[in-house]
């Protein structure tokens, strides 16, 4: 040790002498190679960071290390590919796992099973589909149920299926009906369903389908769980329809288009649905009503693929006959991000069910642009306006009655399909967080 | 006399540590691409903001020069880099061959795979050919037979010829039943779990290999190096177990100027996984030798095919272009898009090429694709020291080392040598430009001559060129202007602790200390 510190300080020594005799200018050079390792100085690393930058980066300096560590070992074991793989191979033998988070609803975890694919009957029956589904969000509900149809009946162009749902949400929120009412008097109650249907539809071409739908639903209204919330009855249960409940059997069809060129980030194109009801209350339920919706968003480049502009409408209407009702619960709802059937439209900002309404127009735009790519992966950036307004009759409309919401999302696609959203959202009452792997529209 | 023995003297001294070193007792260092891109898309990124001597050197315009280089501003030998092509030319045919230490496997008998390679861009095997030499061999992508091979071979050519450690590597070819899983063989399949390599596993992973016309393999077979795997080099910190290892890496210019003949190569892929340090015995000595290695993302190759449009252009994770494109809506049409626009969103039409031209290439816009610091700290001197190397490859060298790709269409390799050729002189014109580009100084007859190699180049005509040259004093003050013409400096007046600076219309300086008839240094401004 001690002749190893003497030797480096010998060689520092001679290192030192024979800069100072270069520097002083009465050296004679190795003017013979113009390579050789004559330095001005004795050669030595600095430290890579002064001390006060060295202090500011520690914090980050301490949880590097073990990031490092993780993804080598994530990368060395290969977790990415057998996760991949883990997945694929669930896929493959249909079973589909999600997970998501919402702000004010916490985790969301689903799983959907695809029969004939976990049974291995699809080659044997490609036509044949029976899916079935769990779902839990961790702060609302719970929610089981089953599809079983056939795609192309005996390889005509007719599809039919059945459906059956049970699901119980034990933390809905009213907060009265139509555009003028108010967060704070938002109540909680419970509203567990269960639906029966049946449908029979005709696909005219890869764009173009139609179907007829029989709906039965047993739907059960109680108190809400919460007691952070009021209860249903603040409002008066004789002034809400359906407060006590109901049983509904609903005839209905629909006539869908949609001639986007990709489902998850589309470019071009656009989808148009629309659907009329009838349903009708079974037993001592005063439900009556006819539903009319057309839904539509329309995709236009602007310029360039990586920049899209999305524009949607929605109205809706439920209109009351023979002197009956439409059940609060199957009226027309807004807020939140709207990507759940059960939930309301989309208003961002707003509370999940934030307004309720016999009517409904609803209006979203956003501008995708893409701000990051590499090779399959593209991340877009969406600033979004919504604005929408549930209401009454039509007689009932009035501009000053829009709601606006408006924000920024970040959405990462790998090969077109969308993995994560990332959103902020601002308006009248509030801001709302959400990171989901499914868009608006 | 007197003076060439001291010199001598002085040389043995200075490489005193080398000699008088013990065996370097250094640790396998392990590093892959999350990790690599962890450490630069992210952490290094963050904590440059933090840098304060960082900003202060940006703010007043201090860049840091390298540490490692002489008093001539060259660099000298070293484990990691070997002054070769632009010491002292190499023959048409040592380019050719490069590092070489047999003609490639030997074909004669079955190529038995020991291990699939699971890392890295392309299908890929350990095999050991009948002499029992290890070799990594790596196809092409589908549809683009040739384009990896050559395009690994090719660069690692360039990149010996210009003075670094590189591995053998060679194009061969042969027939599928040549190939064979020997007994043991591992993989890794689609589930990512190791497996046996069975004859059955090895032939699907071949099955979407390309074939040449005559129905064979055509892969780049890289020798397996002698010695102990040591892992990976830093482009940041040095070893400091390795006695040998005394500056910092971020400080040797040989690795900072890799980001030009990176941009040279369109080799966008150099990264700190992509070195080796291998400790192996030299003149009886065990030295920790550091080598480039896995060249199949150049040119115009990359994964899978040809180089994606925005390979060069940015990073992995490009935080400033994500910025503007964020800010400005999406509507700034990025460099890469307007270049892949003006292309008609085509790479070449031979597959063999990809996507490798010249159109709105910018020398100092190149970017590899993760945000090294060292790459970052290129200076005028560091540049204008990697252009001078660039420079030493004639047309014909490149033609030659291109050759070393066995491209089958003349056409492609005319292409890949021409656009070579174009990039070489964008890049020295470039650099040559952002300094004083005047070398191979010498003091005779009372004149101190140099050459200027942006006119040797024919970048700029002599009668543009305006030099100015004063002289000073130890402390650097001005003493008086000297005579100075395109033949040299008159050094009427010079002593021999005085020094010379010289600019070129304006140029950054470039400072020489002479003794009565010696050039003592030679120092170009960062």
């Amino acid at each position: 040790m001690i002749f190893k510190k003497l030797r480096t300080g010998m060689l520092s020594l001679v290192f030192f002498l024979a800069g100072a005799v270069f520097l002083s200018g009465t050296a004679f050079a190795a003017n013979t190679d113009k390579y050789a390792p004559v330095y001005t100085k004795p050669l030595k690393s600095s430290s890579l960071k002064d001390p006060l930058s060295a202090l500011l980066a520690l914090p980050f300096e301490m949880i590097r290390w073990p990031i490092s560590k993780s993804l080598l070992f994530t990368e060395k074991e290969y977790l990415p590919k057998k996760a991949e793989w883990l997945y694929t191979y669930l896929k493959n033998h249909g079973i589909q796992p999600s997970i998501g988070f919402m702000s004010g609803q916490g985790m969301q975890y689903g799983l959907k099973l695809d029969l004939p694919k976990l049974s291995g009957l699809q080659s044997k029956y490609p036509d044949f589909t029976f899916d079935t589904w769990v779902h839990y969000g961790e702060e609302i509900s719970f929610r089981t149920g089953a599809e079983i149809g056939v795609e192309r009946v005996a390889g005509t162009p007719f599809f039919v299926s059945g459906f059956f749902q049970y699901e119980d949400r034990w933390e809905d929120n009213f907060f009265g009906m139509g555009p003028d009412t108010s967060a704070g008097n938002g109540v909680s109650y419970g509203h567990e369903q269960t639906t029966v249907a049946g449908k029979v539809g005709y696909e005219f071409s890869p764009e173009w389908k139609g179907a007829f739908h029989l709906v039965y639903e047993n739907n059960n209204i109680s108190e809400g769980e919460s007691d952070d919330w009021g209860q249903l009855s603040y409002f008066g249960l004789n002034n809400i329809p359906g407060s006590g409940g109901d049983k509904i059997l609903t005839l209905a069809a629909d006539l869908k288009n949609d001639t986007r060129d990709f489902r998850d980030a589309p470019t071009r194109g656009g989808y148009r649905q629309i659907y009329f009801g009838y349903s009708e209350g079974l037993d001592d339920s005063n439900a009556s009503y006819f539903t009319y919706r057309a839904d539509m968003a329309q995709y236009f480049k602007v310029g360039s693929p990586r920049r899209v502009l999305a524009i949607r409408g929605l109205a809706e209407h439920h209109d009351e006959i023979n002197g009956g009702n439409v059940p609060f619960y199957n009226m027309s709802k807004l807020g939140g991000y709207g990507t759940l059937p059960e939930q309301s439209h989309t208003l961002r900002s707003y509370h999940v069910n934030r307004f309720f309404g016999e009517s409904l127009l609803l209006f979203n735009i956003e501008y995708r642009y893409t701000i990051w790519e590499y090779r399959e992966l593209h991340m877009d950036a969406v600033p979004f306006f919504d604005f929408g307004q549930t209401f009454g009759e039509w007689s009932e409309f009035q501009f000053k009655d829009f709601k606006e919401s408006y924000g920024l999302e970040f959405r990462v696609y790998v090969a077109r399909n969308n993995l994560v959203n990332i959103s902020i959202a601002h308006g009248d009452e509030g801001t709302n967080f959400f990171v989901r792997s499914k868009k608006a529209f | 006399m007197l003076k060439k023995i001291f010199s001598l003297f002085l040389i043995s001294v200075f490489s005193l540590p080398a000699i008088a070193a013990e065996a370097p007792v250094v640790k396998k260092q392990e590093t892959l691409l999350y990790r690599d891109v962890y450490e630069q898309n992210v952490h290094a990124e963050a904590m440059n903001q933090l840098d304060l001597s960082r900003w202060g050197r940006k703010l007043f315009k201090k860049p840091l020069g390298s540490a490692n280089i002489n008093v001539f501003d060259e660099v000298p030998d070293s484990a990691f880099f070997v002054n070769r092509h632009a010491k002292s030319r190499l023959t048409s045919a040592q380019l050719a061959r490069g590092y070489s230490e047999t003609d490639g496997p030997d074909l004669s008998g079955a190529l038995s795979v020991t291990k699939a390679k699971t890392e890295g861009l392309h299908v890929g095997f350990f095999i050991r050919d009948v002499k029992g030499d290890n070799y990594l061999v790596k196809f092409d992508g589908p549809d683009s037979l040739e384009l990896a091979t050559a395009a690994e071979v090719i660069t690692s050519r360039f990149f010996y010829a210009l003075g670094y450690n590189v591995p053998q590597y060679t194009v061969a070819f042969f027939s599928p039943e040549k190939i064979k899983a020997a007994e043991g063989a591992t993989t890794r399949d689609k589930t990512g779990f190791k497996k046996p390599l069975t004859q059955e596993k090895l032939e699907e992973a071949l099955m979407f290999v390309p074939q040449t016309d005559a129905g064979e393999y055509r892969v780049s077979a890289s020798k397996i190096l002698a010695g102990e795997n040591k892992g990976y080099f830093s482009f940041s910190g040095r070893r400091k177990a390795d006695p040998d290892d005394i500056v910092n890496h971020r400080d040797r210019r040989e690795i900072r100027a890799l980001a030009v003949f990176g941009a040279w190569l369109n080799n966008n892929d150099i990264r700190e996984s992509n070195t080796l340090d291998m400790l192996a015995e030299e003149n009886g000595k065990q030295v920790l030798k550091h080598y480039l290695i896995d060249f199949n993302g150049s040119i115009g190759s990359a994964h899978g095919g040809a180089k994606p449009p925005l390979f060069g252009h940015e990073y992995m994770f490009d935080f400033g272009e994500t910025a503007k494109a964020f800010l400005t809506l999406g509507f700034w049409e990025k460099p890469w898009q307007k270049r892949w626009r003006e292309a008609g969103e085509k790479s070449h039409s031979s597959a063999a090429v990809g996507y490798f031209d010249n159109r709105d290439f910018k020398p100092a816009e190149y970017k590899i694709q993760l945000p090294y610091e060292v790459f970052k700290r290129v200076t005028r001197a560091d540049g204008f020291w990697a252009s001078k190397q660039i420079m030493a490859f004639s047309d014909e060298d490149i033609r030659t080392l291109v050759s070393a790709g066995k491209f089958s269409s003349k056409e492609d390799a005319d292409y890949v040598s021409k656009t070579l050729i174009e990039r070489r002189d964008l890049i020295a014109k470039y650099w040559f430009s952002q300094s004083a580009p005047l070398d191979d100084f010498k003091a005779q007859r009372g004149k101190l001559t140099f050459k200027d190699l942006a006119v040797q180049s024919q970048f700029e005509k002599a009668e543009t060129r305006n030099y100015q040259a004063v002289l000073l004093d130890a402390k650097g003050k001005k003493i008086k202007d000297l005579d100075v013409d395109a033949s040299g400096v008159a050094l009427e007046g010079v002593t021999a602790d005085s020094v010379i600076e010289i600019r070129v219309n304006a140029s950054p300086y470039v400072r020489v200390q002479v003794s009565a008839d010696d050039v003592v240094s030679v120092r170009h401004q960062d």
